[in-house]
This record gives C-alpha cells, sequence and structure tokens, in this order.
C-alpha cells in the first residue's frame, strides 16, 4: 500500500475508527492512539484488508481489537468498554453487575471471544453483521455465541 | 429492508458508501424516528465533520493535497473569484433540481454548527462546509454566485468517492457581500470543466445563502 492510499484511506475512514475507539475506550488520548495503531497497522500489513471485500467492516473489527487489547493493558482495565450496555443486556444478573466485573470477565476471555461479547452484547450486532466481521459463517456465530455464554456465566456464577 | 435499530457498524458502512441506496434510506427513515439511532447517526456525522476539518496528524508521510482542497478559504470570493463562461441563472432555484448527487451544508456561526437548510440565512464571516451524497463515484465542484454578480469557483472538479453526507475537505469563509448567494454543485460521470457549461448528463444541485449583516 502506498502512503497516498493510506492518506486517503485514513481522510475518508478515519472518523469512523476514532468514534469508536472514543466509544469502547471513553478517553480521547488513548482512541487517537488506537487510530494510529489501526492505520499504521493497516500501513504495515495491508493484505489484511486487502483479502476483505468491505473496508468499514475492517476497520470496525480491527478497531475493536484494538481496543480491547488496550483494555487488557492493566493501566487501562479500569477504563472498559461501554459496560453500561451490557448491564442492559442478558449477562447482567438480577442485582445489577459492575464494571469491574464486566472487566474482568472481558479481561479473562480470549481475543476473539472478547471482541465477540462486544459486539453480541455492547454493539448488539445481528449474526449476520457478525459473521461478516470474523469471516464465519452465520450459523457458527450462533454456536460461539452459545459456548460464549455458557463461559460468561460460568464466570459470573 | 425494515430496519429494527440501527448499529454502529451499519452507520460505518453507510457513511463508507457500501450500503444500497434503498437501505441507507430505509436506515435515515428508521432514524428520524428513533431517538437511539438518530443520536447515533448525529454523533457519526459531527465526528466525520470534525474529521475532515481537523483530522489527527498520521506519523506517514503523506502526500501534499492540492492547495485549493485544503485551504480554509478565508476571503475566498477575493482569492479564488473567477469569471465563468456559462451563464447564471437569472432565478436560481431554492429546491433541487434533479439527479441521485446532492449537497448539503453545514454552518459554522460564532463557534457553534448547525446543519444547513434551503435559503439558509447566514453573516459575513461565517463558514460553510459542503457534504456531498452520491451512490457512485463522481466528479464534483461547487460554485457560488453572489448577491453582487460575482462568481466564484468553491471547489475545483474533483473526484468523490460514494457515500452519505461525504464532507467536502474545506470550508467557505463568507465574505462582507449581503444577499443572496447561490451555491451551485455540479456532478459529472467524467472530469469536467467548471467554466464551461456542465454536459446534459450532470447533475446540478444548489442551495440559496440568504445573507443578512451582523
Amino acid at each position: 500500500m502506498t502512503s497516498r492510499a493510506l492518506a486517503e484511506l485514513y481522510r475518508d475512514h478515519g472518523h469512523a475508527v476514532l468514534r469508536r475507539a472514543r466509544r469502547l475506550l471513553k478517553n480521547d488520548d488513548d482512541a487517537r492512539d488506537v487510530l494510529q495503531d489501526v492505520f499504521l497497522e493497516l500501513f504495515r500489513n495491508p493484505q489484511r484488508f486487502e483479502a476483505r471485500s468491505s473496508i468499514a467492516t475492517y476497520l470496525f473489527a480491527a478497531t475493536t481489537h484494538a481496543c480491547l487489547n488496550r483494555i487488557r493493558d492493566a493501566k487501562n482495565r479500569t477504563r472498559l468498554v461501554a459496560i453500561e450496555h451490557a448491564g442492559r443486556s442478558q449477562l447482567a444478573p438480577a442485582r445489577g453487575e459492575t464494571r469491574a466485573l464486566a472487566t474482568e470477565i472481558i479481561a479473562g476471555l480470549s481475543e476473539d471471544d472478547a471482541a465477540l461479547a462486544v459486539y453480541l452484547y455492547c454493539d448488539e450486532l445481528t449474526h449476520d453483521e457478525i459473521a461478516e466481521l470474523f469471516g464465519w459463517s452465520r450459523r457458527h456465530v450462533g454456536d460461539v455465541a452459545k459456548r460464549l455464554r455458557l463461559r460468561i456465566m460460568e464466570r459470573v456464577a | 429492508m425494515i430496519w429494527m435499530h440501527v448499529s454502529e457498524l451499519a452507520i460505518d458502512r453507510m457513511l463508507a458508501g457500501e450500503v444500497a441506496a434503498a437501505d441507507a434510506a430505509a436506515m435515515r427513515d428508521h432514524a428520524a424516528s428513533c431517538s437511539r439511532c438518530s443520536a447515533l447517526l448525529d454523533d457519526a456525522l459531527e465526528v466525520q465533520r470534525m474529521f475532515a476539518a481537523h483530522p489527527p496528524a498520521l506519523p506517514i508521510v503523506m502526500p501534499r493535497r492540492r492547495a485549493h482542497v485544503i485551504a480554509t478559504v478565508t476571503a475566498l470570493a477575493a482569492v479564488l473569484a473567477l469569471v465563468v463562461a456559462w451563464p447564471r441563472h437569472a432565478a436560481a432555484p431554492a429546491v433541487r433540481t434533479k439527479g441521485t448527487a446532492i449537497v448539503g451544508f453545514f454552518v459554522a456561526h460564532d463557534g457553534a454548527v448547525r446543519r444547513g437548510a434551503l435559503r439558509e440565512q447566514v453573516m459575513p464571516g461565517d463558514r460553510i462546509e459542503l457534504v456531498t451524497t452520491t451512490h457512485e463515484p463522481t466528479w464534483f465542484a461547487a460554485i457560488g454566485d453572489d448577491a453582487a454578480g460575482r462568481r466564484s469557483v468553491y471547489v475545483e472538479p474533483q473526484r468523490i468517492e460514494a457515500g452519505n453526507e461525504r464532507v467536502v475537505p474545506l470550508s467557505i469563509e463568507l465574505d462582507n457581500t449581503l444577499g443572496d448567494e447561490v451555491i451551485t454543485a455540479i456532478f459529472c460521470a467524467e472530469r469536467f470543466d467548471v467554466r464551461a457549461p456542465p454536459a446534459a448528463d450532470c447533475t446540478i444541485d444548489r442551495f440559496t445563502l440568504a445573507k443578512v449583516r451582523r
């Protein structure tokens, strides 16, 4: 990828990366770091995008992963992900869920599972959308989502 | 397609021009009656606008953009005013004329930004930011005809990508000429000469700014 091509992608799609990173991290400085990380990664490894048809989908997934990696950093664990959304989700025990608990749950999952949890319970994406983000079949998304829910419920219990 | 709520991913895809026009329209219709989705969409458009105006630096050597694209056009009428050959419309309509490509705008006035409407009242010193909505990549230019009869080329012909409300990376700072100024957006499939009459298959869209004293 040439720097010109990257510049055009950055100009046209950087706003989406910045907005998502802000939403997940709740911190403008961290979001700007993620913005740079995502586009530098794209510059270094353009084949990761070139294999996919949608730049918006690629950047959405790449930003989510970049944010989750940042959240896993111990310094940033308390800044987690729009957990207020999880409080409304099926994950929430009847007496309410604390931000810290949700943080620990996310931090304890594999990278893909953590991203899946965010897509399901924070973003409330459809299985079709999630299938496209991961490059999975819709059926596989359903199966993985069921297993993820069990895993999370075990941790909550 | 019936949209329930509009996801953040769906909005990203819409702004990237990856959603079919009918689906994009359905999403907007839904957002118009749903506060949750409306807030998401408004936020996305606001971030897109701010990013276009002030993109954070990326630590890679970027190619320089052409000056007329990146410049904030202070006293633009004086700097870029160009008399073009094709005739003005004697009475420019304040409604969209034809085609599937449209232009919209935001007005920055004393630190506040608002979405512009047809025949928006503006003041000298306000800044106008254009947004385009097209279903496919196209060539785009914008000119202004002010009340004093001057024509200014605000955006030289440039290729733009398909998408909804894509921000044109420049702002127009309005000069002191009061009265109506008609902004004309020209969309053509091929590169064109903004100083010549547009081809018949080009799409023209206009809006009027009613400039009043501050």
